[in-house]
């Protein structure tokens, strides 16, 4: 049997012929194996008799690293992941979320804009990500080669992570679920933009978009003007960047990131600090005062348990107040923050020596929050359920934590996304009904 | 509220007398007493006595769950109600007052998943083979995904070849497709990504 040539890209075909038997394994193997020092879980006398639709949803319980390593025992568990069956099994026991994060290294804004004259693309940049587990401490190296050339990654929800692409322009937006390697285009959004900050929200049954901020008015002088959204569902309404709406005055977006809370996209607005929100059903934006604004540094914006975490650093130098980095929570009336926690001082005097004054980002997912300090390779984890700081050991696979960029002043950051790993994505099948002939009535 | 009870017999004759409502949380039972069969004694002829005491522990614990119960639409109906089923309303919207239920009704989830940890790690692995088929059969759904994330948790660190030595699976590949599937995976095999380094 001559075997086919096989790409890193996982493909849609089965590499070999195999049908699927529903029918139970009615053959009794007598296996002459005897308990092995390792214990007696390892007898295959008992375990070889478990039929296979309930090993199947042993498997379906397997965090994603696992279920795509077990690919390699057999035929059978190779192709459950083409499995209808085993898919719909698997979805079902998806509210035991794996969560996540997902990093890249990351040119800040004006790298991009420094970079305009020049066509130097570091590909090799953008054809990995790096998956951090804080459930395993534990690294793995993602390959995004399948992503066209001059996209960069803009956020991730629902096992999704969407791509921007970088020329200015109308925006070209991608989703791709990273663990199968497939891609889905949205429309062309309607307005030209240069670096508009984005956020995405997906449920199993719906897509919304948001492009805020950054409308093109020149080469190198930027204003926020307006945002666009676009909605699609699995009940049939679905709205192409038709949904737009002005954002509050002089604001400025410099993120490029937003945060989805209950209905609302939420992100930073720079100078002086506050923080946008934008309700999706009321195509609304408002601004709301953030917690000690003046003390702020390196504000970040993050999703915990339905609730919305701001994180910073706090420094008054005038007051006789040590300098920290704490958490807020916004409250239900979406204006009032309350602090919820505070790094330790011991812990922010070693934070603060290693940061040495360059900032630093977060990014959370459920309980976690995961702190990590710009031009270094060090990284925070707080997981705020059990009020637990812990350094993460650093990403082997990014290369030198955070050498200086040869000339320019910002280097190369890890910017990370809140991603749930997800064997399959069912929601993207509703673009390709967008990509019909027909025109869409808006 | 009525005190039923309904008697369990196992394959080897052993007799188990448990609430209606416990009894219930075993769908295939629940199913019978819902046809309404004269008889509170139901055979349970494909368990023995050991498992199913295991099965029933497992159901008086979780008696309160909403994921096991049978649907009781037609029996509601009847006058007299032998059970009393105390419907969760999920709250849509999140009030600030309600925080303190929400942190008490996840502090009790938790304690349960506590239980079940401690429950499931006291068997050896012929009972917990034995407890997943009985589950499976009984249809209790929550002991079978209980018993089936267990193993997974137990083999999701393995090597592909010791999942085949555990479950006595045959390597269907030939060397170039192992070799080739192998690569197609390549990011989770690595195994740099768990490195363990000190504190700055």
């Amino acid at each position: 049997m001559d075997s086919t040539v096989f790409i890193n890209n996982p493909s849609l075909t089965l590499p070999f012929s195999y049908t699927f038997t529903s029918s139970s394994n009615s053959s009794t193997t007598t296996s002459t194996t005897t308990d092995s020092s390792s214990g007696q879980w390892m007898d295959g006398r008992i375990w070889s008799k478990l039929p296979p639709p309930l090993l199947d949803r042993v498997i379906a319980f397997l965090p994603p690293p696992a279920f795509f390593r077990t690919r390699c025992v057999c035929k059978r568990f190779y192709s459950l992941l083409f499995s209808n069956t085993f898919l719909e099994t698997y979805l079902q026991l998806l509210p035991l979320r794996h969560n996540c994060f997902l990093f890249f290294k990351h040119k800040t804004l004006k790298s991009y804009i420094y970079k305009r004259g020049g066509t130097n693309d570091d590909d090799s940049n953008k054809a990995e990500g790096f998956l951090f587990d804080p459930n395993e401490i534990r690294w793995y190296r993602l390959s995004f080669a399948y992503i066209p050339s001059g996209f960069y990654p803009s956020g991730s929800s629902g096992g999704l992570v969407s791509w921007v692409s970088e020329e200015a322009g109308l925006k070209t937006i991608l989703l791709c679920n990273p663990l199968v390697g497939s891609v889905s285009q949205l429309p062309p959004i309607s307005r030209p933009r240069l670096f508009p900050s984005i956020g995405l929200s997906v449920t199993p049954t719906s897509i919304d978009v948001t492009v805020a901020g950054d409308d093109l008015i020149s080469p190198y002088a930027v204003k926020n003007l307006s945002s666009e959204s676009f909605h699609v569902d699995a009940g049939g309404f679905f709205s192409l960047w038709a949904m737009t709406s002005s954002l509050p005055r002089l604001c400025s977006l410099e993120s490029g990131k937003m945060v989805y809370v209950q209905g609302k996209f939420y992100c930073m607005n720079y100078s002086p600090f506050s923080v946008l929100s934008y309700e999706v059903t009321g195509n609304r934006w408002i601004k709301i005062q953030a917690p000690m604004r003046r003390f702020l540094r390196s504000p970040s914006l993050l999703e915990s348990k339905g609730r919305l975490i701001l994180v910073a650093a706090v420094e008054k130098s005038k007051l006789n107040v040590p300098k920290s980095l704490r958490l807020w929570s916004l409250q239900q009336d979406n204006a009032t923050w309350v602090e919820i926690e505070r790094m330790p001082q011991p812990l922010y005097t070693q934070f603060a020596a290693e940061e040495g004054g360059k900032g630093f980002e977060c990014v959370g997912n459920q309980e976690f929050v995961m702190i990590v300090l710009r031009g270094t390779s060090l990284q925070l984890l707080f997981d705020i359920v059990r009020k637990s700081w812990l350094w993460v050991p650093p990403c082997p696979y990014s290369g030198s934590g955070g050498g200086s960029s040869g000339g320019g002043s910002d280097g190369e950051v890890l910017q990370g996304f809140a991603y749930d790993p997800v064997l399959t994505t069912p929601v993207v099948s509703l673009l390709d009904q967008l990509t019909l002939p027909f025109p869409g009535v808006c | 509220m009525s005190s039923k009870k309904i008697v369990l017999t196992s394959s080897d004759g052993e007799s188990f007398k448990v609430e209606e409502v416990v009894a219930r949380k075993l769908q295939i039972v629940g199913h019978i007493i819902e046809d309404d069969c004269a008889t509170n004694k139901i055979p349970i002829p494909n368990v023995t006595g050991e498992i199913l005491a295991k099965v029933i522990e497992y159901c008086k614990k979780h008696v309160e769950d909403d994921d096991d119960v049978v649907e009781t639409h037609e029996s509601s109906t009847k006058g007299d109600k032998t059970v009393e089923e105390a419907k969760k309303k999920p709250d849509d919207v999140a009030v600030p007052e309600s925080t303190e239920g929400d942190d008490e009704a996840e502090d009790k989830k938790e304690k349960l998943n506590e239980w079940d940890a401690k429950f499931m790690k006291d068997f050896d692995i012929k009972t917990i083979f034995d407890i997943i088929l009985a589950a499976n059969y009984l249809n209790v759904q929550g002991l079978f995904d209980l018993c089936s994330k267990t193993i997974a948790d137990y083999i999701k660190d393995m090597t592909p070849e010791e999942v085949r030595e555990l479950f006595n699976i045959e390597n269907d590949f030939t060397p170039e497709e192992e070799e080739a599937i192998r690569n197609e995976n390549a990011w989770t095999f690595e195994q740099d990504g768990k490195q363990q380094v000190p504190k700055p």
